[in-house]
């Protein structure tokens, strides 16, 4: 099985914050001008996909 | 920027700068540090704030109000109307003035600012917090201090790297968007909620005037209703059928905690304020004036342990226990209604809604709009009875 992680695109991101603060993992951190996913503590739980107002998160292999 | 000083406050929102204000009002030193470039910006709130509640805290400035607003129109699921709160005032702030006037406050005090100051991690030494690591127009810098107070919002990431578990469950997160619009239509001085499955699944939409044709519109679904539609979608629905054409002059996204308030708000040099530390109010989802009571409470004690020569989790722990005395029965009544009310399907609201028209207007405070609701739910109100009188949920 292919391991899923979350994905996020800067372009359609508003930096609210808060799919940090429903990431179990600390997966996503808001850096200075990006947020970013680290891949090795992801767990694809979507977490991040339910709770983002823009519903900019997406679940990809 | 030197190298030391006794205090750091990480983040210029309300919190932050009252943290900074209180604790540079006892003479020691802080340095308050802010990623964005300039203090409020960019505006993450409503804005709406009651004027009983602001005025306990600061002294308000009239260029901090865009729309002085008295009562409130509730719209049920079925379009009944309820004009309530005659007596309750509200303002309408401009967040922008209001949180760079609050931090030039700080200043005043003696804090010193730094915005473009983007905090990237924790100095340690023992696992004892003690001090930051912060990027400023491109140099990282080390600066160590007695006390470091997170105010730096939902994500926390201060209270994470310390080790503290902020992290809140979807479900117990309430997702947001905001509209700030200009229409013809705007003209109200009223502020207006509506409930129900179709506007606002588990939360509540709201319409705050800010004079000039514009408003707040946005709404705020609990993660648990947000799965299969996001929040943007639910506003654009609304706005196309109430404003069809309007402007949209600002747009933002964010998330309210609606959750007990976090159970460890301080470690040995560490304390967390404001939405950081989960103190927003989980029923109606303001957390200005909250924020500024942590952050003054903070800022305090962050000062009182620095001149005794003990900043201990234990020492720094007077913080939370002032605020639980304080804010905690509140803020714990707050948390039971809204866990009741978030589950309420349209025909509950319908009810409720009829049986507060039946009270005259003049009538309807929320003391009384509370007694309807309890009125329809006994279990509820025994349960807020047991918080009232044993202070805890």
């Amino acid at each position: 099985m292919v391991e899923s992680i979350a994905v996020i695109e800067n372009e359609k991101c508003d930096f609210c914050g808060t799919c940090v603060a429903v990431c179990p993992t600390d997966a996503i951190d808001l850096k200075e001008f990006t947020v970013e996913v680290n891949a090795e503590r992801c767990i694809g739980c979507a977490s991040c996909v339910d709770i983002c107002p823009l519903g900019v998160p997406e679940i990809k292999p | 920027m030197k190298e030391r000083y006794d205090v750091i406050v990480v983040g210029g929102g309300p919190a932050g700068s009252w943290a900074a204000k209180h604790a540079a009002e006892k003479g020691v030193s802080v340095l308050l540090l802010e990623k964005d470039r300039e203090i409020g910006l960019p505006v993450r709130c409503g804005e709406g704030v009651s004027v009983a509640d602001l005025s306990r805290v600061v002294d308000v400035q009239e260029p901090w109000i865009a729309m002085k607003v008295s009562g409130a129109r509730i719209i049920a699921p079925d379009g009944t109307v309820v004009e309530a709160y005659p007596d309750e005032k509200g303002y309408v702030l401009h967040r922008k003035i209001f949180d760079a006037d609050l931090a030039a406050m700080a200043a005043k005090a003696g804090a010193e600012i730094r915005t473009k100051a983007y905090v990237c991690g924790l100095l340690t030494e023992n696992g004892r917090v003690r001090g930051v690591r912060v990027i400023h127009l491109g140099h990282e810098f080390r600066i160590s201090a007695s006390v470091v107070i997170g105010a730096d919002g939902i994500e926390s990431r201060v209270g994470r790297w310390a080790g503290l578990r902020t992290q809140v469950s979807p479900e117990d997160m309430v997702s947001c968007m905001q509209f700030t619009l200009t229409h013809d239509s705007i003209d109200s001085k009223t502020a207006e909620f509506r409930v129900g499955e179709r506007v606002a699944p588990g939360g509540y939409l709201w319409i705050f005037p800010k004079g000039d044709r514009t408003a707040n519109v946005g709404l705020g679904i609990s993660g648990a209703h947000s799965l299969n539609k996001k929040p943007i979608f639910y506003l654009r629905e609304f706005v196309e059928f109430m404003f069809p054409g309007a402007s949209v002059l600002t747009v933002v996204a964010g998330g309210v905690p609606s959750v007990p308030p976090l159970q460890e708000m301080v470690l040995d040099g560490l304390m967390l304020a404001g939405d950081a530390a989960h103190q927003v109010n989980p029923l109606t989802g303001g957390g200005i004036v909250n924020a500024m009571i942590a952050g003054r409470m903070a800022g305090r004690v962050a000062a009182e342990a620095v001149l005794a020569g003990n900043v201990s989790r234990k020492r720094l722990s007077a913080y939370p226990n002032e605020w639980h005395r304080l804010e905690g029965k509140n803020h714990a009544i707050c948390f039971k209604i809204r866990s009741v009310i978030h589950r309420f399907k349209d025909e509950e609201f319908n009810r409720v809604a009829q049986v507060l028209l039946k009270i005259p207007s003049s009538e309807l405070t929320s003391f009384n709009i509370f007694k309807s609701l309890l009125f329809k739910h006994p279990k509820l109100l025994l349960e807020l009875t047991k918080i009232y009188f044993e202070g805890k949920a």
